[in-house]
């Protein structure tokens, strides 16, 4: 019996000792190495489901400063208003209307179950699962993964406004860096920074001068993307594309404004490749 | 998931013809149970305004089948499951079909063996506990092996090592675990006929998960060790459990660093017609997942049991309490004394009466400000083991009286005054915050009574109403209900209730919530056709808000079993 307990007891303190890591310092003190930049790596999108009546949502916005802070332009926040009316509706407190269509048609192809949430370029999903979706403080280490991967292609754009008729003109151009037996699709996203309206804070008040960024404002592909390329893709493959959308200059600052461009995959819709540019006039 | 399927048929079958082989006449036993729900949503203007809540599939439909084989030591199982698409209410993680949970168990030399899915508790479940509650669409099962041993009289150790489920998917964390409990008077053999029982037990549960954060330095093996004993004596009966857990820094916790501890006790007297429960619980910083960043309901190893009393009655329901993950402190004190027959109070058929209280805190928190970040992320707040905490959560007090009034009539009279923090247990606001503004706490204080009657009508044929009126100046203002059940043994039962919420403070929502079904009972197969309306919720768990959506709508539900 004493044996017995003995055995037991030092089973237990040997699997515990083992089977557990105690951290003496949280905080990691050395700086993310910079990119390699002879290789082309991924750019992530990070897309927050928010609203502006969502009490925990501000915390998010702040992990994607935080991100952007560590990453730079690997780094591509989107906020996506959609979801409950009790959290994105309008009030008279809360008077912008942040919602779009192609928003809500995300929010509901990827069932967001509450807010906030997020996806980090959509890895992980499957038309069952929930891994894609993740709470903001798991994006960092998502985020850390798909950064130091090697992207699969090259996406080069530019983007232009023009004043006279409120158009963008966009070209792209994508060099496959490896081949690829799916569809490839694209998304183009309309972004807006720097809009001082009401948010509902983490301490059940209202900062009146709240400064949303990386706001969805509309898009000038369908909300789950356009076929860019039909597989198979070949490495070494080139493909353009061109395309032209209407800028809205009286609800949307041109200056403020960013075009992102992001290509997935037409089966795991996980995104592979992205890139942002500042419009201006 | 088709070669699952297949797989598990074929295990059956080779068991069958097995046991066929050794014994022509024992085929083993199979067993199975099915439930269907679904419902047809109809557009409610008054309850939806705008419609966002109204289904483009109009009608929703979920279910499942379990099918049980069970031949001597051998048992074998699957559940089909089909979310076709989730009903409202339930977490829209679910979504699809396919078969959810297969095992096979088997006992060969007293160790019992179960490959595949499993459910698993050790103690309260303060350090471990999987369980499936339907109605909640909530489900933690393992996925992986489990053995079970016990090498001496008195003594069984448990070990296991899986993947908790999280709605159609396995969670990133492994988790493995161990358990040993002695039953003192099994294993002693001096102490056999002893009048007091003594058992205890410990508990280590380790979960892994990779991490890759670019902030801190995660673990990525979390480790809970508990212990815990359990003495009977007589009327008396004394239990204690204690778990401690090193850093886990989540979601749940703001990513700080701080070890968790809890610890659970409860004291028992009972004598005929008397009985008395003292319970003592407090938790800091015990929120346990497979997954760090797993939010609501998703991936939680362990149980923190509530320290209050689960009301069944629909209003006073609506202000239920929920255990704080990330720390409280509670109480609660509840006696139960039945009145003689034939006694003033008691009348001809005597009375029982049944007396709750509980009470719950935030533990005491000194915050540490963020500006000192290693000690913030390390320690998140100072806190003192038996101080109360400086935010109230909930308070209950409650009376029951239960009294039969002649052959044909019984009675249940129940008073509710409840005190209820918004803040904390729906929307989810951190301590730290209300702390610092108490003027932000939402308290919710009301009133309740309930009358309930219980009148048989002629054999078979019973009558049971319910009235309840809840009285509160805030949230929701009041509202009153009046339900009738009328059943006629064993196949009829007709139901019809309605809830008027006619205190809203918004007079655009002073509504009714009429719910109406009719329910056939033939052998162990259940039709129930219901109508009804059901109220807006919402509710926040570490950092995420969801909301319930309001609907209207015929329901049908099919169980049966054999």
């Amino acid at each position: 019996m004493k044996k017995l307990s003995t055995s037991l007891l030092s089973i237990f303190i040997l699997i515990f000792a083992i089977s557990c890591d105690i951290i003496d310092n949280p905080l990691k003190n050395a700086p993310v190495t910079p990119p390699d930049t002879t290789t082309v790596l991924r750019k992530v999108v990070i897309e927050d489901f928010t609203g502006h009546r969502c009490k925990n949502c501000p915390e998010a916005a702040k992990e994607i400063k935080t991100l952007e802070g560590i990453y730079g332009s690997q780094v591509i926040g989107v906020a996506i208003h959609a979801g409950p009316s009790n959290f994105t509706g309008v009030t008279a407190s809360y008077p912008t209307d942040f919602r779009t269509p192609e928003g809500t048609a995300i929010y509901n192809q990827f069932r967001v179950p509450g807010l906030p949430y997020g996806m980090v370029s959509r890895e992980g999903y499957t038309a069952t699962g929930s891994q894609h979706l993740k709470a903001f403080n798991g994006w960092g280490s998502a985020v850390a993964t798909l950064v130091a991967t090697e992207a699969t292609f090259k996406l080069e754009q530019t983007a232009s406004y023009n004043a006279a008729d409120s158009t963008v003109s966009i070209s792209i151009e994508v060099t496959a860096l490896a081949d690829m037996l799916d569809d490839l699709m694209f998304s183009v996203m309309v972004l807006e920074s720097g809009i001082v309206s009401p948010q509902l804070m983490p301490d059940d008040t209202r900062n009146e001068t709240y400064v949303h960024n990386h706001v969805l404002r509309t898009m000038y592909t369908p909300a789950l993307g356009s076929l860019l390329q039909p597989s198979p893709i070949q490495v070494g493959q080139k493909i353009t594309k061109t395309l032209q959308g209407t800028f809205k200059p009286s609800k949307w600052d041109v200056t403020k404004s960013d075009i992102v461009i992001y290509l997935f995959n037409a089966e795991t819709y996980e995104i592979l490749q992205a890139e942002v540019t500042r419009l201006s006039l | 998931m088709k070669n699952i399927l297949l797989s598990s048929f074929a295990v059956c079958t080779f068991f069958l013809a097995s046991a066929q082989e050794n014994n022509p006449k024992n085929w083993g036993e199979l067993h199975g149970n099915f439930q269907f729900d679904g419902q047809l949503y109809l557009r409610d203007t008054a309850i939806d305004p705008s419609g966002e809540f109204y289904p483009d599939e109009r009608f929703l439909g979920q279910g499942y089948a379990n099918l049980i084989y069970s031949n001597g030591p051998f048992r074998a199982g699957i559940r089909y499951e089909n979310y076709q698409n989730v009903m409202l209410g339930f977490p829209p993680g679910f979504r699809g079909e396919g078969i959810t949970y297969r095992f096979v168990q088997f006992t060969k030399d007293g160790l019992d063996i179960t490959a595949g899915n499993f459910y698993e508790q050790f103690g309260s479940g303060m350090a471990l506990r999987t369980y499936e509650e339907r109605g909640l669409g909530y489900d933690n099962m393992f996925d992986g092996v489990r053995l079970i041993y016990s090498p001496i009289n008195g003594l069984r150790v448990k070990a296991l090592i899986g993947r908790q489920r999280i709605y159609f998917d396995n969670s990133a964390g492994i988790v493995r675990a161990l358990d040993a409990e002695v039953t003192l008077n099994d294993m002693v053999a001096g102490l056999s006929t002893s009048k007091t029982r003594i058992s205890f037990g410990g508990s280590f549960v380790s979960k892994f998960e990779s991490a890759n954060s670019p902030i801190f330095n995660l673990p990525e093996n979390v480790a809970l060790g508990g212990i815990r004993g359990q003495v009977l004596r007589g009327n008396f009966t004394a239990l204690l459990e204690y778990v401690y857990k090193v850093n886990d820094p989540s979601a749940d916790n703001g990513y700080i660093f701080r070890p968790g501890q809890s610890l659970l006790a409860n004291f028992t007297y009972s004598t005929p017609g008397f009985g008395v429960l003292l319970g003592f619980k407090r938790v800091d910083n015990m929120s346990f997942r497979s997954e760090r960043d797993g939010t609501l309901i998703e991936g939680l190893i362990n149980f923190l049991p509530a320290i209050s009393k689960v009301h069944t009655y629909a209003l006073p329901s609506l202000y239920q309490y929920a255990t704080q993950l990330n720390g409280e402190m509670g109480m609660q004190l509840e006696a139960s004394y039945r009145v003689p027959r034939n006694s003033w109070l008691g009348g001809k058929y005597g009375a029982d009466i049944n007396m709750n209280f509980s009470a719950a805190y935030s533990i005491w928190k000194d915050p540490i400000p963020k500006t000192d970040t290693l000690n913030f992320v390390q320690n998140g707040y100072n806190t003192q083991w038996f101080k109360l905490g400086q935010v109230k959560y909930f308070q209950d007090l409650n009376i029951r009286w239960d009294q039969k009034l002649s052959k044909a009539v019984k009675m249940t009279l129940t008073y509710f005054n409840i005190q209820y923090n918004q803040s904390v247990i729906l929307d989810g606001v951190k301590d730290e915050v209300l702390i610092a503004n108490p003027s932000q706490i939402k308290m919710v204080y009301l009133n309740a009574g309930v009358a309930e009657f219980l009148f048989k009508i002629k054999p078979k044929h019973y009558l049971r109403t319910e009235t309840q009126l809840l009285l509160t100046k805030q949230d929701r203002g009041n509202m009153a209900m009046l339900l009738f059940e009328y059943s006629i043994s064993p196949h009829w039962f007709f139901s019809v209730q309605d809830i008027y919420n006619f205190g809203n403070p918004d007079p655009a929502f002073r509504l009714h919530y009429p719910l109406g079904s009719i329910v056939y009972v033939t052998g162990t197969t259940r039709f129930a056709f219901s109508y009804g309306r059901q109220q807006q919720g919402i509710f926040c768990v570490g950092g995420v808000c969801r909301v319930v959506p309001p609907s209207n709508g015929l329901g049908i539900s099919v169980t049966s079993s054999f």
